[in-house]
């Protein structure tokens, strides 16, 4: 009996420390490589997988409701015309919040449907990742930032939705959305240009 | 009627109250800024075609923090929009070396409290008005937790003088010039890059910056995507001089042919932040630059290079604290009081038994507390004593030796510590319940410091050379390791039946647990012949024999009880202090390299300090610049490389004919520790030059972060040798006899 808790005590360090070791760890999604395969669970209770979506382009949208980069395409329409446009052409648009508990954006299940709802957005689906399992797989590291996949499951563009690095509203006007691009240039089969672009807003709040 | 007046006071009140807080509440509302910002100028007046210097200062609440112009992984630069006179341009910002600041696995780069954002204002030819105005818009990201986009509009109104004329500095001129000054500028070293799919190589030329092993080198890119910027960035070094290994970032499937951003390198040592940084620009496939000029290695100097890393990591300074501690319970001194009240334990009742522990626990690590402290405030007063307890200090390496030797002898049972101590204590840890087992634990802690474990010798010696928090730290895990086994009994008392019964294995332990002390106080006895030679051990030798004898002499005190015993070893401990320390006094320091101008071509004289020898060439007429320097001291190495290695920088001091005087303080020698003090500095790096009437102390103190330019301009101030009345000058080419030579 006094031996075990030492052995348990033991095994339980050593756990602890990989789980350490292993979100330290960041992995990193190369455009032209297959986009790395993810489970998550939205906000209706179902469990999202990238791999059941083959065949289809996937858009990845990180998100935080309450960033004012965030606020900046919402508040102008900008990012729930971008989501109907995108959902209406069969593309699957899923908003990803990997704020963790107790930090700017983190919400639970009810809370990011009535958000979708008041702000009239049109995700296929919102994932929650409270712990930032996803955030941390395509290394996101701003909301917003955009990942679009294709149909073959291969990452073809990641980076900002735009290129106005600034929260001011009045910048949606005229902003070249690199998302669009991406999505038009796939669907005519030509090469998507810019591939990688730096993308811009508050950082993911990850737990530690 | 007191109720209603009662009634109608309390109306009134509240009434006063809500008055006076809406007008706040009101203005509440608006949230504040967390970034000040204002215009300032270092020029007091703007004379029409001469550019001068404006600064956009920033003024940051606490914890909140702005961006470089590389944010980093997130955030946003700030903006400047200019509005701007007709005929006025504004420069890009000249952006102040950023902190990387860590948000979770993110890493950022950018301000906290204050900084100043440098912009040149190139005025017209011509300007008609009696003053102008300057106003930009800035827009910024400032984040704590969470980001808030500002801005702020700032301005700044100036007098216009004629063409031609004069514009004094303005007040606010020392800061904007200090923050110009502390402006990266590009490196000394030739840098090159070994480009692949993951990972990039930065290589720079620096052969001297090895020896600082404290120092903590990083690369900072001015474009986004080149580099993974939260990645751990390996600092390896070779012959040729240092590697970073950069991991790749975002845009890693393009060519990368060219690298730009900053080396920062920081000096962390003793409690002191030194930071310094380079721009560095690197082409892809570039060989490393030609070796550099014949003479540039500097010869390694007797003692650099050769102390022990300082000291060992924290984090071992930990595990070997709280092992320490865990073995403290074997010892003979500690043992019996122990067993005997783990004895009592088990005989209670359970619910006392894990309070008792707790208590237990909380004495040892109280007392353990107040020895951190008492240890503390020792060291603080120590240092500003002056004494540095470095390992870098030939003395403090004696004093560890004598002291490893002595607490040997005692474990060898040549004489002992603290038996008085137990009999005080154990009054009162016999009183029954918390109480008793509070001062059980308190006891346990006075029996058994003097009665270290080997490895408390180490976490000791290591704790006086670290910070306070650090030395708390690592003497709370000893106390832990030291109260633990008997918190874990009274936790879980059928262990007692595990517990070994006290016996004559115990006095055997403790001797044999004297053996690895010896070892230490030998190892230190060699440290120190690296640091003071063959002088430094005869010094020790003769120390560690006095204080056996002392030892000894105190050993036969203590059991036949004779006074004239303990006044007799007492001397000869004193004696043995004052011999070692005398002797090692006389040891010689080792002479500096002669060289240290890399550039040097025998154009300069060059001398090692000498406060005689300085008051000799000044009398001679010669001006004197002096480099105080050490060989751990990483920001004097990047000086030297940086400053004094440029053949400019010699030429000029040749031709006005300035002696070069080093003074190596890395063994602390006591000379170059008053010229320190003279000019109320704690340490190195310090850059003076004297000229020949200037006073003791009175030099010009040029600043710790050397450019070419900065002794160039020095050099210039200086007048020309000719202009010099006393004979014996050597004209500029011929040195002077060096100091032995006839």
């Amino acid at each position: 009996m006094t031996a075990m808790p030492n052995r348990f005590r033991l095994s339980a360090a050593i756990a602890l420390v990989a789980l350490c070791a292993s979100a330290a760890v960041r992995a990193e999604p190369v455009v032209g490589q297959p986009a790395p395969e993810f489970a998550a669970v939205d906000s209706n209770g179902q469990t999202q997988q990238l791999k059941a979506y083959r065949g289809k382009t996937v858009v990845l949208e990180w998100t935080n409701h309450d960033c004012p980069y965030v606020r900046k395409h919402y508040g102008t329409g900008n990012m729930q015309a971008l989501q109907k446009d995108a959902t209406a052409d069969g593309i699957v648009w899923l908003s990803v919040i990997s704020s963790s508990p107790g930090t700017q954006g983190y919400v639970e299940a009810p809370e990011a449907n009535a958000l979708s709802e008041q702000r009239g957005a049109a995700p296929t689906a919102v994932l929650l990742d409270p712990k930032g399992k996803v955030g941390r797989m395509y290394d996101a590291r701003t909301t917003p930032q955009m990942f679009v996949i294709d149909p073959n499951g291969v990452l073809q563009y990641m980076g900002a939705i735009d290129d106005k690095p600034t929260s001011r509203h009045a910048s949606v006007e005229g902003a070249t959305n690199y998302v669009r691009i991406a999505l038009a240039a796939m669907a005519d089969g030509r090469p998507v240009e810019p591939k990688v672009t730096r993308p811009y807003g508050c950082s993911v709040k990850y737990g530690w | 009627m007191t109720h209603i007046w009662s009634m109608w006071t309390r109306l009134l009140v509240c009434l006063a109250v809500l008055l006076t807080t809406l007008p706040s509440v009101a203005q509440d509302a608006r949230p504040q800024n967390k970034v000040a910002v204002e215009l300032l100028s270092a020029a007091s007046a703007v004379v029409p075609g001469q550019p001068f210097l404006v600064a956009v200062r920033q003024r940051i609440a606490p914890d909140w923090h702005t961006y470089w112009r590389n944010p980093g992984d997130s955030g946003q630069a700030m903006e400047l929009e200019w509005r701007l006179p007709e005929g006025f341009s504004a420069s890009e910002i000249r952006w102040p070396v950023p902190e990387r600041i860590a948000v979770g696995p993110l890493m950022n780069y950018g301000y906290a409290d204050e900084a100043l954002f440098l912009v040149e204002i190139t005025p017209p030819p011509a300007l008609f008005a009696d003053s102008i105005s300057l106003r930009a818009d800035a827009s910024w990201l400032v984040c704590a937790e969470i980001c808030i986009p500002e801005d702020g509009a700032v301005a700044l109104e100036l007098p216009v003088v004629g063409a031609g004329g004069f514009a004094a500095p303005s007040a606010d001129s020392p800061a904007i010039m200090a923050a110009r000054e502390a402006l990266p500028r590009p490196g000394p070293w030739p840098a090159s890059l070994d480009v692949s799919a993951d990972r990039i190589r930065l290589h720079v030329a620096a052969p001297d910056l090895q020896a600082a092993s404290n120092a903590e080198v990083h690369f900072l890119p001015f474009d986004w995507g080149v580099i993974d910027h939260a990645a751990a960035q390996p600092l390896s070094g070779d012959a040729d001089g240092l590697s970073l290994t950069l991991t790749r970032g975002d845009l890693k499937t393009q060519t990368l042919d060219r690298l730009a951003g900053l080396l920062v390198i920081e000096d962390r040592r003793d409690g002191r932040h030194l930071r310094q940084a380079f721009v560095v620009e690197a082409a892809a496939g570039q060989p490393v630059a030609a070796a550099l000029p014949a003479g540039a290695a500097a010869p390694r100097l007797v003692g650099e290079g050769a102390s022990p890393p300082d000291g060992i990591g924290f984090w071992q300074a930990l595990a070997f604290a709280v092992l320490g501690g865990l073995i403290l319970n074997l010892m003979p001194c500690v043992f019996p009081v122990l067993s005997l009240k783990a004895l009592a334990l088990v005989q209670g009742e359970a619910h006392s038994h894990r309070r008792q522990g707790v208590a237990y626990a909380t004495g040892v690590l109280a007392s353990f507390a107040l020895l951190a402290g008492v240890l503390v405030v020792l060291r603080e007063a120590g240092l500003a004593a002056g004494w540095g307890f470095q390992f870098q200090s030939p003395a403090f390496v004696l004093g560890m030796a004598l002291l490893f030797m002595a607490l040997g002898l005692s474990l060898s049972g040549v004489f002992s510590i603290g038996g008085s101590a137990i009999g005080l204590g154990s009054g009162l840890a016999q009183r029954q319940g918390m109480s008793g087992s509070f001062f059980t634990g308190v006891l346990a802690t006075v029996v058994a410091t003097p009665c270290t474990a080997p490895f408390m010798g180490a976490a000791l010696g290591f704790a006086l050379t670290r910070p306070a928090m650090e030395t708390m730290v690592v003497l709370l895990a000893l106390g832990a390791g030291l109260a633990a086994p008997l918190t874990l009994l009274s936790f879980l008392p059928g262990l007692a039946r595990l517990l070994p019964r006290p016996g004559r294995w115990m006095e055997t332990f403790k001797q044999v647990m004297a053996f690895p002390l010896y070892a230490s106080a030998g190892w230190l006895v060699w440290v120190l012949s690296l640091q003071a030679g063959s002088e430094g051990v005869l010094a020790a030798m003769a120390g560690l024999t006095l204080t056996g004898l002392a030892a000894w002499l105190l050993g036969r005190t203590q059991s036949a009880g004779n006074r004239l015993g303990l006044a007799a070893s007492a001397a000869t401990l004193v004696a043995a202090v004052g011999l070692s320390f005398g002797l090692l006094s006389t040891a010689p320091a080792p002479q500096p390299a002669a060289g240290g101008l890399a550039a040097d071509d025998g154009s300069v004289t060059t001398v090692a300090y000498r406060p005689a020898r300085l008051v000799e060439l000044q009398s001679e007429g010669r001006p004197v610049f002096i480099n105080l320097t050490a060989a751990w001291c990483i920001t004097c190495k990047v000086n030297e490389q940086v400053a004094l290695t440029s053949s400019r920088v010699t030429d000029a001091m040749a031709r006005k004919g300035v002696v070069y005087m080093k003074g190596d303080w890395t063994n602390h020698d006591a000379d170059i520790t008053a010229l320190l003090q003279a000019y109320g500095r704690a340490g190195v790096p310090l850059y003076l030059l004297i000229r020949p009437d200037d006073a003791a102390g009175a030099g010009m103190v040029l600043p710790q972060i050397l450019t070419e330019t900065i002794l160039i301009e020095a050099f210039a101030s200086l007048p020309e040798p000719a202009v010099r009345r006393s004979a014996g000058v050597a004209p500029p080419g011929r040195s002077l006899p060096r100091p032995g030579e006839t």
